[in-house]
């Protein structure tokens, strides 16, 4: 972020303060009822900086919905600033609304900002309804990921972490159990998303988690639709579904193949995950792991994280990994059989389209992350965080990087910043 | 080996300022409409952690507590959780910024407790003195441990 644009979001964020309190001013007297009404006001930041030591070129994301950046050094990357309003309307009946000012892609629409605003009902203190934007409840810190002051770590394992769509508009429902000293917890879900600007359609899931003695257990399944293509990609299927259509068998079949795992539109995204977490006064464990099918591909993701408290100091460590899985495509020769049928100027193009759509579909992942850290708590609403990060990327491997090549590389990211909640 | 009598000093003065502070009990109250009449150590966890929100006759519970940095709910949540400060208002920014539960009510100081406690048929409260009001119960002493 060059200086105008700090200073640019700075002023945003102090007016979306600024407008806050406004708006709440006249209810701070109300927020000291005794009946248990009324607004209350709270909110999260992370004010942080981070430097990224990467091959030429490439630029660190913490999140896909960042916009691609190449500078080695950013206050932009972490800082972000969110207030959320709750309305208690009744004893039942309670609204919520979450805002998010952070640094997004210029072309996300500004309603992108709401990270939240729904309404919920709580019929009984063990079911509560809720309709509106919601948080689209698919990992274990996926509800908080942007509560830096809620977990140990700078950022959620971002092999893990950064592509998953943020919210839900739609209805969920969550009842618990409290059997002994267990605690039961079941959540459905449906209703729309999106991934940058490519919407989600029939989003449907379901969460099962139990808490007892600290350790907490989750295992969740979901599943989505892209309502359509990535643009750029398009224009490929396009091409290749008129090559599909020729009377040459070994091309046409080929061709398919190709179209098939470039259309990830034509199969639902499915999710399947697990994860736990052991909390101890001392000792913290967590680990995830998740299976995604999209298209023809399966992409296997986790991490395990261990830390230790001494004091306000908590040291903790990381390891991430995130790995595709396709059905291997050879480069396509086209050319010589496509001349005699649709002339030699169309079979270069046709042989050009394949090479473009072999490679394209031919991406995958293959990237993993050490992280060593520290988190001190200098205030009960304050931590300070240090953290290094090793990122491993095998040739034809990186994730989420901007501009980043299929060569094999290695990065070292080293983020300092401060997390509060008030 | 023998304490130098320097030590002993420090020791019998560092005794005398940390008493104070740790030898508080904290008694858990209700008005005294409310039918129950004692509290276990968990039920007051599950309570004061957002883990239930009713008594055991299914009536739900107001629960007030001290503000987030005051050095008194440091110490009851400390007895009650064995948690620290930074490490309870941590657990409630999970909570309360995914829209499960709020943290109970702050009120600014004890007066203030026990009068939203008289005021409120379901509160329940803490405070470090045993009330001698009698429209207040206690259902729970958690004491210093000896």
């Amino acid at each position: 972020m060059n200086q105008e644009e700090l200073s640019r979001a700075m002023r945003a964020l102090a007016a979306i303060g600024a407008g806050m309190c406004l708006a709440v001013a006249p209810c701070a007297a109300q927020s000291a009822e005794p009946e248990g009404s009324g607004i209350r006001l709270s909110g999260f930041g992370t004010l942080g900086v981070v430097h990224a030591q990467a091959p030429a070129g490439w630029g660190f994301l913490r999140s896909i919905e960042q916009p691609p950046s190449t500078r080695s050094t950013r206050l932009d990357l972490d800082s972000r600033l969110g207030m959320q309003l709750n309305y208690a309307a009744s004893a039942q009946i309670e609204l919520v609304g979450q805002f998010l000012a952070r640094r997004r892609a210029s072309s996300a629409a500004a309603a992108d900002a709401i990270e939240w605003a729904f309404a919920a009902y709580r019929p009984t203190a063990e079911l509560t309804l809720r309709a509106g934007r919601l948080n689209l409840d698919q990992f274990v810190m996926s509800d908080y990921r942007n509560v830096g002051f809620a977990y140990l770590y700078a950022r959620p394992p971002v092999e893990y972490y950064a592509t998953i769509p943020s919210n839900l508009d739609g209805v969920d429902v969550t009842q618990t159990w409290n059997l002994d000293d267990v605690r039961w917890r079941a959540k459905g879900f449906v209703g729309r998303s999106k991934t940058i600007d490519i919407p989600l359609t029939n989003v449907v899931g379901v969460a099962v988690s139990r808490e007892s003695d600290g350790l907490l257990l989750r295992a969740g399944w979901s599943r989505a639709r892209f309502a359509r293509n990535n643009a750029a990609v398009t224009p490929l299927l396009d091409g290749l579904g008129q090559i599909r259509a020729l009377p040459v068998a070994s091309v046409s079949a080929q061709a398919d193949r190709i179209h098939s795992a470039l259309d990830l539109a034509a199969k639902p995204l499915v999710y399947a995950t697990l994860g736990a977490t052991y909390e101890q006064t001392q000792w913290q464990y967590a680990a995830e792991v998740t299976r995604l099918h999209a298209g023809q591909a399966i992409i296997m993701a986790g991490y395990v994280s261990v830390g230790r408290r001494i004091g306000d100091v908590t040291v903790f460590s990381v390891l991430s990994s995130s790995s595709s899985d396709h059905p291997a495509l050879a480069s396509p020769d086209w050319g010589a059989q496509l001349a005699p049928v649709i002339g030699p100027a169309a079979a270069a193009q046709a042989q050009m389209l394949g090479t473009v759509s072999a490679y394209a579909a031919s991406q995958s992942i293959r990237q993993a992350t050490y992280s060593l850290g520290t988190r001190w708590d200098i205030h009960p609403r304050m931590a300070l965080k240090a953290q290094w990060d090793r990122v491993k990327i095998k040739a034809n491997g990186s994730y989420l990087w901007s501009n980043a090549t299929n060569d094999p590389g290695s990065a070292n990211i080293t983020t300092v910043l401060l997390d509060f909640v008030f | 080996m023998a304490m130098t009598p320097y030590l002993r000093h420090l020791v019998a003065w560092t005794a005398l300022v940390i008493a104070p502070l740790a030898r508080a009990d904290f008694y858990l109250v209700v008005p005294a409409t409310n039918p129950q009449l004692a509290l276990t150590q968990k039920e007051a966890v599950d309570l004061f952690m957002g883990r239930n929100r009713a008594f055991r006759n299914g009536e739900p519970a107001l629960v007030y507590d001290l503000p987030r940095d005051s050095a008194q709910r440091a110490d009851f949540y400390q007895r009650l959780t064995g948690m620290g400060p930074a490490q309870v208002n941590s657990y409630w920014a999970r909570l309360t910024f995914s829209g499960q539960t709020m943290p109970p009510q702050a009120v600014t100081d004890e007066a203030a407790m026990i009068d939203a406690v008289k005021r409120n048929p379901s509160a329940i409260g803490w405070m470090r003195k045993e009330p001698a009001d009698k429209n207040l119960r206690v259902l729970l002493v958690i004491k210093e441990p000896t």
